[in-house]
């Protein structure tokens, strides 16, 4: 009775933790969804609703290393198969960008899928560039709109670098994505 | 006496001469025979042998040919290939994320407003996150949210002021450099403070300038069912998730569907 009782009680706290992380993520507070998810990550690593839910808000809040964990717990359904191919891509083209920024590593010879996140969209570009000399500040054109423009650069920390993406909309800051 | 010997070789070279032109004359008709035979014969065999050759000819033809017709593929596929390596053909696959899982996500709670006080002033608090209810994609701005539920408090009537402030300064700085980026914050503003009809109007006008940007779409659609237009919103949305496959545009139009959103 009493292991039924714990049973009931650790299933309405795991539900009420997604139900939590869903209106964070409804509410836009991606970061919040991100966090709250991360932290009960272990408990909840089987659920894969709950795992693609905490994903999806990480990438919304560039935590993009975040996306590790999901990209090996999404395995079961169809859908989730398709998630974790989308995140690992992400996750690879934001790693690759971060050392041909860093280390001038040539990335014209790469040929990877893309999607429609902003990071595939600054990797397709930068790549096009083909070998060049490295620039403090590189800007990009949409290929879809021409009033949307990107500009990439690293700022160096005391330790660490970090790749810095700005979107622009009409000369209009929209939003600013670090990564490291 | 009689030589008995004698007149036996005699009898049998006798009896062989005898017999020497009728077996001659059967010999030479049976040659004649054969050769009238095979002489009618031949063409026939001829014939069956040249429409043998002919067969076999064109099942060689059409081995050939049918070695051919792979080749011609391989071919084909070889171009194909070397056009998928040309670098200036933009065609990639491209990964879509699947948000499906979320239609089973089911809020058993009321959607808690999150009506944190913050520390600084409440004044500076212009946070333009929305708050959805049970799925429904309802955009209630937090400011708007105190507000409409503590409308007697004095200092909140002053948020409800800078808030009005702000529309009217990005209204002017719309009209100024018309960007949609503008307009379609005008409309979740408008939104949000419940006056659905600036709210279509200035979705509408975001559309116009851009079609493509999702949330103007939502806008629009969320403001047509508030006026009472459902059908029209539902029409909307169909023709733009046709357009564009949106999720959210997918999520939402199931939501006005099945009456979650109202």
């Amino acid at each position: 009775m009493k292991i039924l009782l714990l049973i009931l009680v650790w299933l309405s706290l795991s539900a009420n933790i997604k139900d939590k992380m869903f209106n964070f993520y409804q509410n836009e507070k991606y970061e919040k969804a991100c966090n709250l998810g991360y932290s009960a990550l272990d408990t909840n690593a089987r659920d894969e609703e709950y795992v693609s839910l905490y994903a999806f808000a990480c990438l919304k809040s560039d935590y993009i290393d975040r996306l590790g964990m999901p990209i090996s717990l999404l395995k079961f359904a169809k859908e989730s198969r398709s998630n974790a191919a989308y995140f690992s891509v992400i996750l690879m083209q934001k790693k690759l960008l971060y050392h041909a920024l860093v280390d001038g590593y040539d990335l014209s010879e790469l040929k990877l899928p893309t999607t429609n996140y902003v990071l595939s969209k600054i990797f397709d570009l930068y790549s096009k560039l083909g070998k060049h000399e490295a620039r403090s500040v590189y800007l990009f054109d949409d290929k879809n709109n021409p009033k949307i423009t990107y500009k990439l650069y690293l700022v160096n920390d005391k330790k660490l670098s970090k790749m810095v993406i700005e979107e622009y909309y009409d000369t209009i800051s929209i939003q600013r994505h670090v990564y490291w | 006496m009689h030589n008995i010997h004698d007149l036996e070789k005699r009898w049998l070279n006798y009896k062989i001469k005898s017999y020497l032109p009728h077996a001659g004359a059967a010999i030479t008709t049976l040659l004649l025979l054969i050769y009238i035979y095979k002489a009618i014969e031949a063409p026939k065999i001829k014939e069956q042998k040249s429409v043998i050759k002919e067969e076999k000819i064109k099942q060689v033809e059409q081995v050939v040919l049918e070695k051919k017709e792979p080749l011609k593929e391989v071919i084909q596929i070889k171009i194909e290939l070397d056009k998928d390596n040309n670098p200036d053909d933009d065609k990639v696959l491209i990964l879509n994320p699947s948000l499906d899982f979320m239609k089973n996500l089911r809020i058993s709670s009321i959607a808690t407003h999150e009506l944190e006080t913050e520390k600084t002033n409440p004044l500076q608090t212009k946070d333009l996150s929305s708050i959805e209810k049970n799925t429904n994609i309802k955009d209630i701005n937090i400011e708007e949210e105190k507000i409409y539920t503590e409308e007697k408090a004095p200092t909140l009537s002053l948020i409800k002021q800078e808030t009005m402030d702000d529309i009217n300064h990005v209204i002017q700085r719309f009209r100024k450099n018309n960007n949609p980026a503008l307009s379609l914050f005008i409309a979740k503003k408008y939104y949000k403070l419940k006056d659905y009809h600036k709210a279509y109007n200035y979705a509408l006008v975001t559309n116009g300038i851009n079609k493509n940007i999702d949330e103007s779409w939502i806008i629009f659609s969320k403001s047509l069912v508030k006026l009472g237009k459902k059908n029209m919103a539902l029409k909307t949305l169909t023709q733009y998730i046709d357009q564009s496959n949106s999720t959210n545009a997918k999520i939402l139009f199931n939501d006005i569907k099945s009456g979650k959103f109202k």
